[in-house]
């Protein structure tokens, strides 16, 4: 009655296989790709719900993270409060869905949240896979290095001696073959660990986000500095969604354009201000 | 189908991946094969405290995640000075769980190997080295194969978890995949894909060479 | 040390939901995996076929892969917990099949044919004389089974769920001092692996004794 693992497997075995395999073939077409019409737009699920779903990440201060308490906290938390608040004159109607870099587009396209706002920056491939709406920042892409490190230029990074921690995101793969492709580069999940990489000195350098980089330089002054300058001008970072829906674009890019430079200013200045200690630049 | 076609464009771009997670493998095995033999002998020795240190030593790895083990390694050795890349640290943490496990199925084969062998060995007037080379081991290597093949596609298995420390094997590639596509279901199924094919041919291969080895007994 | 007197309350409460996770993905896949074991055993074609295609798979993947093909690729919205319990059960209740199916299949013929030509019915032998039997011996591998079960918990922490390993990469990245927290981690994890292996001996001691 044993079936031996050294039988090859019986045709009901392959059957069964097949039947398995088509089913999962059937499920994944019928699920509705990015660009599929929606009945209802997100808007009229949101407000029908009672709150809005956000997908945020959880090691990118001082954008998000877990502070002492275990609570999430973070500039992007308190901008997705004040959405929630212009939604139902609630902050608390806000539910944070924590989401790794991988899976942030899936996120958004199949409903699990309505939108996302974790340190995401536009760039054109992206555009294909998501929605974005105006930026509700503007970042750039800098490197962080111990303060005795020898390296004072991002040229000086490109050394083979030298590991550089990165995120695992397709830019920061082209980011590692456009300006240090000779150094090692080490690819991790979160942003906080790219730094946990420099401090204990697994890596020499550490380049992803601006703001990051000086709050934890801010942190940590007498063993971390930052290298001055972007390896690519200004980024945007900005909100996104699923794409094919007007209407959830259209209220959404309408609030972050109110936030930056309209009747949701002084709310948005007063973050701001709570979390970089200057005013918000109003353009 | 889309599915098909995306499948069909991820799998070559996962191959890069594969190298290092048969490195990892192969690095991890052969150190744990033969550190865990060293360990198993001193579980059957004489010597109380070894005997004792072994215990010790495999009970804790046992209890343990190798996930925290991994990050105990890589996050927590820089600060007593030891440097060492993500792919050492892997291979490190890999190989400290997996002698325990060997040196567990060696001391479970060398045990089971009958009194009778080891005083026909004392009475040919062999030396406590050449009866264990001769007579000893092979017997019990013999009898212990399948769970050392287990072992080999839990290694096998296991360097997955080393993406999480920043090695580019298989499993890491498909989350940079998965991010580039936004579609997050085709990459991990096809990762898997690569595993079972892995695994597959390991078993199989580790079939072969029992089937060898009780052939020439 | 300091750092662990601040932490370990913060790090305990993660150490509850390891716990609940693992205890319900115990329950599942041990309830789920004795059923398919049975099933194998007894010679339900359907049975045999689903449960020879999942150990096989199974046995290839690794449970972290499996994890990421349960919370990324399957179409349903499952929060990290609910699918690290999916994962976790669905991977351990193929390793529990193959167990209770060796178990019974140990059990020597010449008993169960005693049994039928007593007069019992299929139930009555299974109740009676095979399943006293097989869960006695399927006791060892199954707790092993289950230590390796709470140690997959630590794979949550990936597709982050708040548990013990969480916590302490968040604990260690605040308070770059991953070695006490780290390590703090790994005896939370052996105390609650070992606690786990002496109550299973001692069940399959009181077991034995009933004989």
């Amino acid at each position: 009655m044993a079936r031996s693992w050294k039988a090859k497997p019986r045709a009901s075995v392959l059957r069964v296989l097949l039947v398995a395999a088509s089913m999962l073939l059937a499920l994944q077409s019928s699920c509705p790709p990015a660009a599929a019409q929606e009945q209802q737009s997100t808007l009229q699920k949101v407000l029908a719900r009672g709150k809005v779903l956000v997908a945020v990440t959880t090691a990118s201060p001082p954008f998000e993270f877990i502070d002492k308490e275990g609570k999430l906290e973070g500039f992007e938390i308190d901008v997705a409060r004040l959405i929630a608040k212009s939604l139902f004159n609630k902050p608390d109607a806000v539910e944070f869905v924590r989401t790794s870099f991988d899976a942030r587009w899936t996120t958004v396209n199949t409903g699990r949240a309505d939108f996302g706002i974790m340190v995401t920056t536009i760039y054109p491939p992206r555009v294909l896979n998501v929605a974005f709406t105006e930026p509700y920042f503007k970042t750039g892409n800098g490197c962080m290095v111990r303060k005795d490190s020898p390296i004072k230029t991002f040229a000086d990074i490109n050394r083979p001696n030298f590991s550089v921690a990165l995120l695992n995101i397709a830019e920061d793969h082209k980011r590692h073959e456009e300006f240090y492709p000779k150094a090692k580069a080490l690819y991790f999940g979160t942003q906080s660990e790219q730094y946990a990489a420099v401090l204990s000195g697994q890596a020499q350098a550490a380049c992803t986000d601006r703001p990051f980089l000086a709050w934890v330089v801010k942190q940590h002054p007498s063993e971390l500095r930052m290298l001055p300058g972007t390896t690519a001008g200004t980024l945007n970072n900005a909100i996104f969604l699923k794409q094919g829906d007007f209407t959830w674009w259209l209220y959404l890019n309408t609030i972050v354009n109110e936030m930056r430079h309209g009747s949701l200013y002084p709310e948005y200045d007063q973050l701001y201000e709570k979390w970089f200690g200057e005013h918000a630049p109003r353009e | 189908m889309a599915f098909i076609r995306l499948f069909i464009h991820v799998i070559p771009q996962l191959v890069p991946g594969l190298w290092l997670t048969v490195g990892l493998a192969v690095g991890a095995t052969v150190i744990s094969a033969v550190v865990g033999l060293a360990f198993a002998l001193a579980a059957v020795s004489k010597i109380a405290p070894a005997r004792l240190a072994v215990a010790a030593y495999v009970e804790f790895l046992r209890n343990t995640p190798l996930l925290v083990q991994m990050f105990f390694i890589f996050f927590g050795l820089p600060f007593l000075g030891v440097r060492m890349s993500p792919f050492s640290a892997a291979l490190l943490a890999l190989a400290v769980q997996h002698t325990a496990f060997f040196s567990e199925i060696y001391r479970a084969g060398l045990q089971a190997v009958s009194k009778r062998s080891h005083e026909a060995a004392k009475a040919l007037g062999l030396g406590y080295w050449k009866s264990l080379r001769l007579v000893i081991l092979p017997q019990a290597i013999v009898k212990v194969l399948p769970a050392m093949t287990n072992e080999l596609v839990q290694i096998v298995k296991d360097t997955s978890v080393a993406s999480t420390i920043a090695v580019a094997e298989l499993t890491l590639r498909g989350g940079t995949i998965a991010e580039q596509t936004a579609s997050t279901s085709v990459a991990f199924v096809a990762v898997a894909c690569y595993y079972l094919v892995l695994t597959g041919i390991v078993t199989v291969a580790a079939r072969v060479v029992e089937n060898r080895l009780r052939f020439a007994e | 040390m300091h750092v662990i007197a601040d932490n370990w309350p913060y790090l305990l409460r993660a150490a509850v939901n390891t716990l609940w996770m693992a205890a319900v993905s115990i329950a599942v896949s041990t309830v789920a995996g004795m059923l398919f074991g049975i099933g194998c055993a007894v010679g339900v074609r359907v049975v045999r076929v689903v449960n020879a295609v999942a150990v096989w798979i199974v046995r290839g993947v690794p449970l972290l892969v499996v994890l990421f093909v349960v919370y990324y690729s399957l179409p349903a919205d499952l929060s990290p917990y609910v699918a690290a319990i999916v994962a976790l059960s669905f991977y351990f209740t193929f390793f529990v099949s193959e167990v209770v199916r060796g178990a019974i299949q140990a059990i020597p013929r010449g008993q169960v044919e005693a049994a039928k030509s007593v007069g019992l019915s299929f139930w009555q032998r299974m109740r009676l004389v095979i399943l006293p039997q097989a869960v006695r011996a399927a006791v060892p591998p199954l707790m092993n089974l289950w230590v390796i079960l709470v140690k997959g918990t630590a794979y949550a922490s990936v597709i982050s769920a708040w548990e013990l390993t969480t916590a302490s990469t968040e604990v260690a990245q605040r308070t770059v001092a991953p070695f006490p927290v780290y390590g703090f981690a790994m005896l939370v994890y052996f105390f609650i692996c070992f606690a786990l292996t002496r109550i299973g001996r001692a069940a399959e001691a009181r077991l034995r004794y009933q004989h």
